[in-house]
């Protein structure tokens, strides 16, 4: 069975979504997201995550069509009651992602976009963080496509010992 | 502002079957065929699950009623992400 230890968990926003709908080769993205988020040997099948209430404003948007477009890429998780407090969509994400390094591999990534970066860096909530980073464009492109090459080698060697 | 279908994985047809959409790797399906006793699939696709190599993503169409049916599969590339996802 492929299973791969990534050392980070990967949340990500509407803006992230948005972004990647609009990035040329989406579909090279969409299917490292899908192989990331299903071979994870920490979380199988809910490596990537993203709130609820980030893929209802991605639908609203028509950034994508609906819920099962975006669970191929992240599990859709319930905005938990702990969050109701905070209305500040960045908050919401930065509080989660902490949750998220709760657990293995207690390091997580939140993925955004380029033109938000700055409000995640100045949210007081995000302040000397270290198991939570924020990531976007080409630094999340780069993180995608190292993990989708953990990936393929884990498969590579799987299958070549399945032979033996 | 637009309605939200919830549209999520699954649906219901007109017998109260409910129907998945899962997207996962071929040897989780294969563990599942293995060891579920409530499952039911024919016995040609079977044999083409089996024949998917190791790692590779499906796509995995099932109907949960009495009991849970593999209705089919596919090898998921980048034509079936353009078709099915965007």
């Amino acid at each position: 069975m492929v299973s791969v230890k990534f050392d980070y968990r990967i949340i990500c926003d509407n803006n992230f979504l948005k972004w990647l709908s609009k990035y040329p080769n989406k579909n090279r993205l969409i299917s490292h997201l899908m192989h990331i988020k299903i071979s994870s040997l920490d979380h199988r099948k809910e490596h990537n995550i993203i709130l609820e209430s980030e893929a209802k404003k991605a639908i609203e948007n028509r950034i994508f069509k609906n819920k099962q477009a975006i669970g191929t890429c992240f599990k859709i998780i319930e905005d938990p009651e702990f969050l109701n407090s905070h209305k500040d969509e960045t908050t919401k994400t930065i509080f989660y992602a902490i949750f998220l390094a709760n657990s293995k591999p207690y390091r997580t990534y939140i993925f955004t976009a380029d033109d938000k970066i700055t409000e995640y860096k100045k949210n007081p909530h995000y302040n000397n963080l270290k198991s939570v980073t924020v990531k976007s464009g080409e630094d999340a492109i780069r993180i995608l496509e190292s993990y989708y090459l953990d990936f393929t080698r884990e498969r590579e060697f799987q299958r070549e010992y399945k032979k033996k | 502002m637009t309605e939200i279908k919830d549209e999520e994985i699954k649906s219901v047809d007109k017998d109260g079957k409910i129907k998945f959409v899962e997207f996962e790797l071929v040897e989780d399906l294969q563990d599942f065929i293995a060891a579920s006793s409530d499952v039911q699939i024919e016995e040609d696709l079977k044999g083409e699950i089996n024949k998917i190599i190791l790692g590779t993503l499906v796509k995995v169409e099932m109907e949960i009623g009495s009991p849970t049916k593999i209705i089919s599969v596919k090898e998921v590339d980048e034509d079936l992400i353009a078709r099915e996802i965007n």
